[in-house]
Parts: structure tokens; sequence; C-alpha cells
């Protein structure tokens, strides 16, 4: 969501004063791209649903304490990858593809074709499986550069890694999927997904 | 070719096999978005005569574009702010912080026209608040006034509810508390908070408090008391509304008060009495017995018992 640096800190200010309009404002702007996140991480929206609600909860109590020098994304991220690492400890790292397949995007129209249902359920199922073939690294740094578009040097700082090894890991993972799609999945698959101009 | 191996990289480069092949690293760079328009004209050149390469920038294209497909996220906001404000005590609305920002408006006036009668009290009869002999109470955060002449007190609450009104509803409360005060028994108390606002209506800090009664208390009674009072969550916003009194919201206070709260009493209630007086503080009315570095205004709280004078100590 683009929300710019100077209302998301205005937020903060009104819900730290104890504005739940704000705090709820705030919480609806991050939600989505976090539970994006957590969901593609743990593969199992159950888990992800506890993990980002106990990680807003978690920094709303301490929101008084956000320096707002720094990202609030970066700072909830770190949160929920703190509890994200306590469930994997707790729960083995599964991918629920019942459960994901059946989540919805929005670009599912209420009365498509069951058919065409059936295939965006597999697509997820296959991307959730493809990041399972990757190791934890690679699934978190993939997830942070294409589906979060955070900058190379801002992962390099959340996973407090050097942004060579940032590198490295993302290009093994997108090696690794794009392997698992080539054995896995057909070109009709894959096309589905591409929003970008091909070169043939 | 060597068969890729995903566990160890993706084995030899491209350029290993010859002229025209497109390293992997440009592949990379095309993918990190790193490669600037000179260079990527002459790749996507390369690319278009190299199948097996273009063919994988479009495999690894889909794969990634298929990252970025939405997923049905619930709404988290509800159910988040429901947890933190059990947890924590509670949430203002934006109307209720409007509404306390009326209040803080209103309790700072009526203590102002507090000390003002006392002041105008003292000066049409001297002697009257004579403190002298009655000892500070709570470490010198506290002091009293006596209304045992049973003057004082419907006097206070005649001339402040005579400013408050002009106020409006939102200052109903604060008419009702010092209106009451008059007939208030000895012993029962009525509190007083008043929350800092910053320039658009905002909290910027710790509540202030102001305890009227006729008994002086001690820090440890007080304490105690408020303890108990900030445990009572949840009737915050019901006692906010219009004709809501002040003690019920005190009674749903969100927030703990500890000791240093109670510290601010006195600076606040020197300030509202150089209002009132126009004058500095030691040298003025209630002052010339109290010398204002203890509290002007009574302080107690409802259901306590006086304190026994072993008890009431000077401040240190």
């Amino acid at each position: 969501m683009g929300m710019d640096k100077a209302a998301e800190v205005r937020l903060i200010e009104l819900a730290v004063a104890g504005d739940n309009g704000a705090a709820s404002d705030l919480i609806r702007a991050h939600q989505n791209s976090l539970f994006a996140y957590m969901l593609r991480m743990s593969g199992n929206p159950d888990i992800a649903e506890d993990i980002v609600q106990d990680a807003f909860v978690r920094v709303l109590l301490n929101l008084h304490r956000f320096d707002p020098r720094f990202r609030f994304s970066t700072w909830l991220f770190t949160i929920a990858k703190r509890l994200y690492v306590n469930a994997m400890q707790k729960h083995k790292p599964l991918y629920d593809s019942d459960i994901v397949g059946s989540r919805k995007g929005d670009w599912d129209e209420p009365n498509e074709p069951t058919l065409a249902k059936e295939r965006d359920t597999h697509a997820r199922d296959a991307i959730g499986r493809a990041l399972q073939e990757l190791s934890p690294e690679q699934r978190e740094i993939i997830l942070l550069f294409h589906q979060q578009e955070w900058p190379i040097a801002l992962i390099a700082e959340y996973t407090d890694m050097p942004e060579g090894t940032v590198k490295s890991h993302l290009h093994r993972g997108r090696r690794r999927m794009r392997k698992y799609f080539e054995e896995h999945e057909s070109e009709e698959f894959l096309a589905r997904f591409s929003d970008e101009v091909v070169i043939q | 070719m060597k068969p890729f191996d995903p566990a160890n990289n993706i084995g030899p480069g491209r350029d290993e096999f010859g002229p025209g092949r497109v390293p992997d690293d440009m592949i990379d760079a095309i993918l990190d978005g790193e490669v600037g328009p000179a260079d990527s004209k002459a790749l996507f050149e390369q690319l278009r005569s190299n199948p097996d390469a273009s063919g994988d920038l479009n495999a690894t294209r889909r794969a990634i574009g298929a990252l970025r497909q939405p997923v049905d996220t619930p709404d988290f906001a509800d159910r988040v702010l429901e947890t933190v404000g059990t947890k924590r005590g509670g949430w203002l609305s934006g109307r209720d912080r409007r509404r306390i920002g009326f209040g803080r408006i209103a309790a700072a006036a009526a203590v102002v026209s507090l000390i003002g009668g006392m002041y105008a009290f003292e000066r049409a009869r001297p002697g009257t608040l004579d403190l002298s002999e009655r000892p500070n109470a709570v470490a010198g955060l506290a002091t009293q006034v006596s209304d045992s002449s049973g003057q004082l007190g419907s006097q206070l609450a005649s001339r402040t509810q005579q400013e408050v009104q002009c106020l409006g509803d939102s200052a109903f409360s604060v008419v009702k508390l010092f209106g009451e005060r008059a007939e208030a028994e000895r012993g029962s108390a009525r509190v007083v908070f008043e929350w800092p606002f910053g320039d658009e209506g905002e909290i910027t800090g710790s509540p202030r408090m102001i305890v009227l009664s006729d008994q002086p208390v001690s820090a440890a009674s007080l304490a105690e008391q408020f303890s108990s009072i900030t445990q009572q969550a949840g009737a915050a916003e019901q006692s906010l509304r219009p004709g809501g009194t002040l003690e019920r919201w005190i009674e749903g206070l969100p927030k703990i008060v500890d000791r240093d709260l109670i510290a601010s009493i006195g600076e606040f209630a020197n300030s509202a009495f150089l209002q009132a007086s126009n004058r500095p503080a030691p040298s003025a009315g209630v002052s010339r017995q109290n010398d204002l570095g203890s509290m002007p205004v009574v302080i107690t709280l409802p259901g306590f018992e006086p304190l026994d004078q072993d008890e009431i100590r000077e401040p240190e």
C-alpha cells in the first residue's frame, strides 16, 4: 500500500496516543503484505494468521518504542519473523495445499467457471510447493525481493547478511524455482503468471 | 550439457558453451533490475539469438510473477485491537479524544476558578483559609483546604459552576463534580484528570490528576486506590457521553496512574494559581500559609479514612 512516511508516522503517533482508528488504519496498511509473506513462508494459512495477528498485537503494545527514523514495515516483519521461527519449531513446515489453494485472490471472480477455479487452485498449490523446495533463507529472500519488492540493501539489513550473500541466495533460489516449474508444470501454467514482456 | 543442480547453483555458466551464450550473471542482473537501458538493449539482442537463455529468463520471470499473485487476506484490525485493548486497557475513538480535550479545558478552568475563589475568599475573609495548622500530606504533594465553615464549599461550587457553564455540554461532568462538592459527605472525593493535548487534539502525555476532598490521605493510600480504579476498565466510553460523570470516567480509566502523575498536580496547581491571582505564587493569597510548594487543592479519594496525625508528615 502506498502510504508515505509522514502519514505513517502520524498514524503511529495517534495510535500511541490511544486512537483506535489510527491503529486500524496502520494494521490495514500492512496486513496484506505481511499475511501474503507469512502465508508463503509458512505454507499454512492458519499459522500465517496466528503469526500476523500476534505480530500486530506485539507491535501495537510496543508502539511507543518505535523509532520513526526506521521503517515501520521492517520492524513489523522482524517481529513476525521471530514469531515465525518460534512457530516453525513447534510445527513441521508442511505446505497445506488444500487450504492455501482455497484462498482466493482478487483475480478470482465470483462467477468464474469451475474449471478455471480449479486451475487457479492448482496454480497456488504449485507456487507454494515450489517455495517449499527452497531453503528457508532462499524462500525468505525471494519473497522479500520479488513479492515485497524490498531492495537488496534493506534485505541485507533485515536478514543481517552481506549483500553478496543475499544476492547469492536470491539467484540460487530463483533457479531452483524455475527448475521446479520446468519439471512439474507446463508452459501454459507458467504463462498465466507472466505480467512482463516475454522475449521470443 | 551438464545437468542443472539446484543444490549447487546452476553449474557451469553459459559462457562456457562458447560464443553467443548469455552468462547467468547477466540474466540475474536483468532479474535483479540492475541492467541499465544501454546494456539491456545489447543484452536483449543477444537473448533473441539464444533460445535457451531467453527461455530460462522467461520461465524465471513467470515464476516470479506467480509470487506476486494476491492472496485473500483476512481483516486483522478488529481482532488485534480487541486483544490489545484487553491487554492494555482500551482505546479511545477520535470522538472520545475530542471529548477528553473539552473535559481537559473544563477541568483546567474549574481548577482555576477554584483557586481564584479561594484567593478571593481569603481576601474577603482573611484567615479563613489559614492552613498553617494543617500539616501537608502525601509527602508534600497534597495539602488540605478547610471547608469546615461550610461556606467555602458552596461558594466555590457556585463560582465554579458559573465559570464552566460557559464551556457547554462538554463541561457537564465538571459542573456536576464541583456542584456536588458542597453537598459531598465528609470523606468522599472527586477526581479530575487533565490530559495534555497537542495542537491537533492528540494526547501528548500522561494525565495530570486533581483530587478534591476535605480529608488528607497518604501517598500509599492514593496508590492503592488508583490501582483499584485503573483495574476497572471498560466504562470509559460510556462515561464520556454527554451527561456522563467524571466519576464514571475515572472508573474506566485505561491508564495506570502512578505517583509520578500525582507529583505533577502540584505543578499544575501552581500554574492555575498564578493564572487566577496574576501574582507570583509565594506572595499571594492561599500561598501565604501554604507556599505552594505543595498543593493548594485538597486531595483525597472516596471512602478513605482520614489520616492519623502521626501519619502526616511534612515534605522532605
